[in-house]
């Protein structure tokens, strides 16, 4: 339940968003566009309550698992979580200055607002600039609308603040949304190992895209998860609000289409799920998650005719061909799993499926991490053709795949209780594994 | 008679097929490093009249040292005769799981300490300065790295193998079909509901890394309490004397976006504390030179260092300035508009 309350607020968010954008953006607001773009939003955000209170009643909860060395776990992981959190408070709560990029683009754009200048406006900046030409359109409004908000009602705090709230409301929301699936003690293992995930952990403390755009493709994916096993409509509503939302957070990852295309081939590779009534619904959500991509990129080209970050030219295309027959692909490959590094042996050890035969939502975040992960990689394979400071992407790219940790953690929770419930249950194929292991480890 | 001597000729034939895979895949691992080192080496000190049977030995001899090779052959040779280690005891038996294991966890501490020690290395060139290692152990960082793949693989590979025994005699009585070579282990074992160790594996690294977070904690609290000064950079103290000493509808000149200034030639950054003032880059005088035109002016004046020179090359006697890196632009008068800490501000009158 708090999960669905928590990603109504954050789509609310991102509806004042839309408002304080619209109501900047004069010509946007009078293109058929941009009233497309209003339009959809606010009758999506309708649907989305009324299905909602329509559907909420059909909840269902798991009975705990009782035991010692559950609740150690479970207070252990509750003492970590806590302690993470008042770390992300009082380090949002005491910084003296912002982040590069906060400086540069996401506060000073907020800034700008607030002495009157709208987005297009700030496109004017770049005329005495030989670089940076594209710079202020590069990243959609969300966190700077925000920071605008911020500095307007709740100055006495550090705009950093903001972002130890937003870390709150992401923990709040996968511990809501794992007590439904794999328990209470299974959800706080679950949440603590992923707050204080390093790649997690460090997001919070900057005062950039990747903490929202994180929450908000996060509770996109598990809302579709729980989709396909609940089947309550809202739920689908609701994922494609937070990942067609995601698109107005960070622009530049096409990861909404990656999670959108692991969704319609775990849903529709199944006959029970080719109805016409999904089909009807994906189309609908899919049609907004499209409106938001091409009102972002309407606003873009035509309204604040930014220039474009990067021209593809037929050299980059035959380099990157090329690039397979001289071992650049192996060497990005090398180069691209070293900057991932933990984090790439977990992501890729929770994808081969240790344990269990899929069902389809299983299915659907282990195909989500496998397009994400691929397409990081074409990213950043086919960007070292076109830039020559591409090995800085290394930085940037583990804090915006940061999603992918809360999706492997509860992978690997999933299936490690799994493996546990079919040994308590007496199961012999896992059991005499496990004591095997356990017995033969301990004889050595 | 005849039957013990094709057993033995199947197992060899299964030794030698094992071990010829795990080196054609170290091969695969190692040959791009050294095909790079080959290529580089090529296109640095081959010269036209020294080519051929010269080039091999020079790169074996010279570029990696006896010792670098002597390293590397020695965790070939210890990682191959692990692996016969490994599988020797299950010629004997298809149960001596025990042993397997004790073989496998043996090596994976082994190739763990061996890699945390690289690493520990490396970590010695950015503590002190970037050529400490070579200058004080003639150890050069890019053959720490490449042992340190070698490492990583050897980790994966046991980590597999480790996976593999405890499913060895298993998989053999009940199905014999299965069980035989990696691959069909991989399609049989991995993907089978009895596999324990990767789940154990992630929560390890799982743990590692929230441990790291912990770890980090110290340096994360130092850059908390960091000025914009600590943060962005030594050149900060010219922005601020740029905000303090120009009226605010000013034209502000500042220098070109490159490594030099790297926090004062970026035009976005320094816009959040100069702003609403109008920002110009110096590289537009060299690129727009003959259409623009500016009145007006103020500019910081950054004095030459060790790394780079002085910013804006002023030319008293030519009454000309380059702001860029090759324009000058002629001016009337330059008047010094106030000084803060040492640092001076200007404002130019362009002719």
């Amino acid at each position: 339940m708090i999960f669905d309350i928590v990603s109504i607020l954050l789509i609310f968010s991102l509806l004042v968003v839309k408002y304080k954008f619209v109501m900047l953006e004069g010509i946007y607001r009078v293109s058929f566009v941009g009233v497309i773009d209003i339009l959809s939003t606010f009758i999506m955000f309708f649907v989305l309550i009324l299905s909602f209170i329509k559907g909420s009643n059909r909840r269902k909860m798991i009975v705990l698992p009782k035991g010692r060395f559950n609740y150690f776990v479970a207070v252990a992981s509750i003492f970590v979580l806590l302690l993470v959190l008042v770390f992300v408070f009082l380090f949002d709560y005491h910084k003296k200055s912002l982040d590069w990029d906060a400086v540069a683009l996401y506060d000073a754009r907020a800034k700008f607002i607030q002495a009157g200048l709208n987005f297009s406006d700030m496109q004017r900046f770049s005329e005495y600039d030989d670089k940076n030409k594209y710079y202020y359109s590069l990243y959609p409004p969300y966190t700077s609308v925000l920071h605008y908000y911020w500095h307007k009602f709740f100055d006495t705090f550090p705009v950093s603040f903001l972002y130890a709230i937003f870390f709150l409301i992401f923990a709040a929301g996968i511990l809501s949304f794992g007590i439904d699936y794999v328990g209470f003690v299974g959800a706080v293992v679950f949440v603590s190992l992923v707050v204080s995930n390093r790649n997690v952990f460090s997001i919070s403390l900057l005062e950039y895209t990747n903490l929202p755009f994180v929450v908000f493709v996060t509770f996109g994916s598990l809302a579709l998860f729980k989709f396909i096993k609940e089947k309550n409509d809202y739920l689908l509503f609701l994922g494609f609000m937070l990942i067609g939302g995601s698109v107005w957070i960070r622009f530049l990852e096409p990861v909404w289409f990656f999670v959108l295309m692991s969704f319609s081939i775990s849903i529709f590779s199944d006959k029970r799920y080719r109805l016409r009534r999904f089909v009807f619904l994906f189309i609908i959500g899919l049609f907004y998650v499209l409106i938001q991509y091409f009102s972002w990129s309407f606003f873009q080209k035509f309204v604040a005719r930014s220039a474009s970050i990067f021209e593809l030219s037929v050299l980059h295309v035959l380099d990157s061909f090329i690039g397979f027959f001289t071992g650049s692909l192996f060497n990005i490959f090398l180069f691209f799993a070293k900057s991932m590094g933990v984090s790439f042996f977990i992501f890729t050890l929770v994808l081969i499926g240790f344990g269990r035969r899929e069902s389809r939502e299983y299915l659907f975040l282990r195909l989500t991490i496998l397009l994400s992960l691929l397409m990081y990689f074409v990213g950043m394979y086919s960007m070292s053709f076109i830039f020559d400071w591409w090995r800085e992407m290394a930085g940037s790219l583990i804090r915006s795949s940061a999603y992918l940790v809360p999706l492997s953690v509860f992978l690997w929770i999933y299936d490690l209780k799994y493996l546990l419930r079919r040994y308590l249950s007496g199961n012999k194929k896992v059991g005499n594994s496990i004591k095997h292991v356990i017995s033969s480890s301990l004889r050595c | 008679m005849e039957n013990f001597q094709k057993i033995v000729i199947f197992k060899l034939l299964v030794f030698v097929k094992k071990v010829s895979l795990i080196l054609a895949l170290i091969l695969v691992l190692i040959l791009p490093v050294l095909l790079e080192k080959l290529r580089s080496h090529y296109v640095v000190s081959v010269s036209p009249d020294r080519k051929g049977s010269y080039f091999i030995p020079k790169i074996f001899y010279n570029n990696l040292t006896l010792l670098e090779v002597a390293v590397l052959l020695f965790l070939f040779i210890f990682f191959f005769l692990s692996y016969l280690a490994f599988y020797k005891d299950s010629w004997k038996s298809r149960t001596l799981v025990k042993n397997m294991i004790v073989t496998s966890i043996f090596l994976f501490i082994v190739f763990s300490l061996h890699l945390f020690l690289l690493k520990y290395l490396l970590m010695l060139n950015k503590i002190h300065y970037s050529n400490y290692l070579y200058s004080n152990f003639g150890i050069r960082p890019i053959v720490l790295s490449l042992l340190s793949y070698v490492d990583l693989f050897a980790l994966c590979m046991f980590g597999v193998l480790l996976v593999e025994s405890l499913f060895f005699s298993e998989s053999k009585t009940s199905n014999p079909g299965t069980g035989k070579g990696l691959l069909r282990f991989i399609l049989n074992d991995v993907f089978s509901e009895r596999n324990v160790f990767v789940p154990f594996v992630v929560l390890s690294l799982l743990i590692y890394q929230s441990l790291s977070s912990f770890f980090s904690m110290p340096t994360l609290l130092k850059e908390v309490y960091q000025d914009y000064n600590q943060r962005l950079g030594s050149d900060f103290i010219y922005v601020e004397a740029l905000a303090s000493l120009s009226p605010k509808d000013a034209v502000v000149i500042h220098p070109p976006q490159s490594n030099l200034w790297p926090l004062i030639g970026n035009q976005p950054v320094i816009r959040y504390f100069l702003f609403p003032r109008i920002l110009v880059s110096g590289a537009i005088f060299d690129s727009r030179q003959s259409e623009f035109r500016l009145d007006h002016a103020y500019f910081v004046d950054i004095p030459a260092s060790l790394y780079r020179p002085a910013w804006p090359k002023i030319d008293l006697n030519t009454n000309s300035v380059v702001f860029g890196f090759k324009e000058s632009v002629r001016f009337r008068r330059i008047l010094l508009s106030g000084s803060r800490e040492n640092i001076r501000v200007f404002e130019i009158f362009f002719e």
